[in-house]
């Protein structure tokens, strides 16, 4: 029998029945509501807007001149301040582990572990991914790049051997065409036929046994993954780093355009055929392989 | 309600494509989210923090805790991120804020997740236990009410702490609550009956005398 709404939906649903008692709810529904009040004066919404990174830099300015007058304030500035991009990526890592663990067909997977995050000085600006500096195998070129961006990811655990984070550096190309105000981090890198490429994969800690690595070319403007065979040619390194250098339009092939450039790096046997790249311009992961990826331009001859 | 969490891909939610294994849509979503589960964790944190000494850092704890809900949310083939329901009023991330708070105070008071429940099972579970204690009076203090609100956040599904919300925090009227969250009328009553019987034996289990396993895990956060 449906009860009717009358006179009840006009009333607070605090209001009891015939014959029932609410007093413990309405005194529960009182004391949550002075609690929000009581939370929202010590923590605003300008916190959860910190968080999101949506406030304005004024805002955030004031919000953390308010708050670093005091030890609340500066943990409240500690746990709002954004996580970013090094721990969302951790974060689709392990949802990724997660998802394999629970395959029947792959029992081999342990189920994960929270990663816990390297201790970070509160100074350190958020956005900022930290590697570990180790000395470089193929240090000596780099020190020349025109454009060099820093990219990574977190491998997949996969087995006893999982895939380490990967640094990205991307160098050579036209000194010339880079934007007055652009950053090493959003500068796309322009290779011109002529021009020297250079590709390193290194693993942040070293890797042991081989890795392998395939590399894909998405246009910018959409369209299906098409190889970029320089990789297939990479040298490796014995912590697992990897190099892929040459000359374009005679070593490395650049077809004229703006692209995204995938290094997907896995562990021999691993690579996917199909990697899911298109439309995505974030790192991913999948079973035992990562894919990190990298804006890049081949200029047509002049 | 946000728009950006509903995002739909050729027709499909994004949050669907996730669980459906699109890379893309995994990482995307997860940068949606990230926020308001930090968010909501840093607030429990924050608020219950006890600062005297000895406390690991806050900004590890909220990195650990962000990272355990999400693989709450996508656990079991993303049960729990399955259980959403457009239709019920609560956009994604509103419907992720209060996952991510049921299982902060849980895994923050008890160091273990909240097991998940569906409605209809939490209705059955009630329907068991005994009858109400002589214990609920009006002068149930505010430090027994604080205990019972955070257990009560660990025991409801977010719909029914959508209800809760409504109908005693906000003091909706039952029409309303019918319109904001798609219930019928008599769904809305049998829930505000199933909170009440929940309060009552969440208060009755409150007034036993401690057990010895939970009470390192209170000093932990109190």
């Amino acid at each position: 029998m449906t009860r009717p709404i009358e006179p009840g939906a006009g009333a607070s649903a605090g209001t009891p029945l015939p014959g029932e008692d609410d007093s413990l709810l309405r005194e529960l529904g009182a004391w949550a509501r002075d609690r929000a009040a009581v939370e929202r004066e010590q923590l605003d919404d300008r916190w959860d807007r910190l968080a999101a990174g949506t406030l304005t830099s004024e805002e955030e300015a004031k919000l953390r001149a308010e708050a670093e007058g005091s030890a609340e304030g500066a943990e409240a500035l500690a746990a709002f301040q954004p996580l970013g991009p090094e721990a969302e990526s951790r974060i689709v890592a392990q949802i990724r582990a997660q998802r394999a663990a629970e395959r029947p067909a792959q029992p081999a997977i342990a189920a994960p572990r929270p990663v816990v995050a390297a201790p970070s000085p509160s100074n350190r600006p958020n956005n900022v991914l930290p590697f570990r500096r180790r000395a470089a195998v193929w240090g000596g070129g780099l020190g020349l790049a025109a454009a060099a961006v820093l990219i990574a990811v977190l491998g997949l655990p996969r087995g006893s051997a999982p895939l380490p984070t990967y640094e990205v550096r991307l160098s050579g190309g036209d000194k010339n065409d880079r934007g007055s105000t652009g950053t090493e981090a959003t500068a796309v890198p322009t290779f011109s036929p002529g021009a020297r490429f250079e590709l390193v994969l290194r693993p942040a800690e070293a890797v042991k046994g081989d890795v392998a690595v395939r590399c894909l070319l998405v246009a910018n403007g959409g369209g299906p993954p098409r190889p970029f065979p320089a990789c297939d040619h990479a040298e490796h390194s014995n912590d697992g780093s990897l190099l892929v250098t040459g000359t374009v339009g005679s070593q490395i092939e650049g077809p004229p355009g703006d692209w995204t450039l995938w290094a997907i790096v896995a562990r021999p046997g691993d690579l996917p055929k199909d990697p899911p790249v298109a439309n995505v311009a974030e790192p991913i992961a999948g079973k035992g392989w990562i894919g990190i990826p990298h804006r890049i331009r081949f200029a047509a001859a002049a | 309600m946000d728009r950006d969490a509903n995002l739909e891909v050729d027709g499909r939610p994004e949050w669907e494509l996730a669980l459906l294994g699109d890379e893309g849509a995994l990482v995307r979503l997860v940068r949606r989210l990230t926020p308001v589960v930090q968010a909501r964790v840093a607030r429990k944190l924050v608020l219950s923090r006890d600062r005297s000494g000895g406390s690991r850092d806050v900004r590890q704890e909220v990195d650990d805790l962000t990272q355990e809900i999400f693989l709450i949310l996508f656990a079991n083939d993303g049960k729990v991120l399955r259980g959403w329901d457009p239709g019920r009023g609560l956009s994604l991330v509103n419907f992720v804020g209060l996952v991510a708070e049921r299982q902060a105070v849980s895994i923050l008071r008890s160091g273990k997740r909240s097991p998940w429940r569906d409605d209809p099972t939490l209705s059955d579970e009630l329907e068991r236990i005994a009858s109400p204690v002589e214990t609920e009076t009006a002068a149930a203090s505010r430090e027994v009410l604080g205990r019972l609100f955070d257990r009560l956040t660990e025991e409801l599904s977010p719909l029914g702490r959508r209800l809760f919300d409504l109908l005693l925090v906000e003091e909706t009227p039952v029409a309303e609550a019918i319109l904001a969250t798609g219930l019928s009328a008599d769904a809305v009553y049998a829930w505000r009956s199933r909170l009440r019987r929940l309060a009552r034996n969440l208060l009755a289990e409150l007034s036993e005398p401690p057990r010895e396993a939970r009470t390192p895990a209170r000093e932990r956060t109190r």
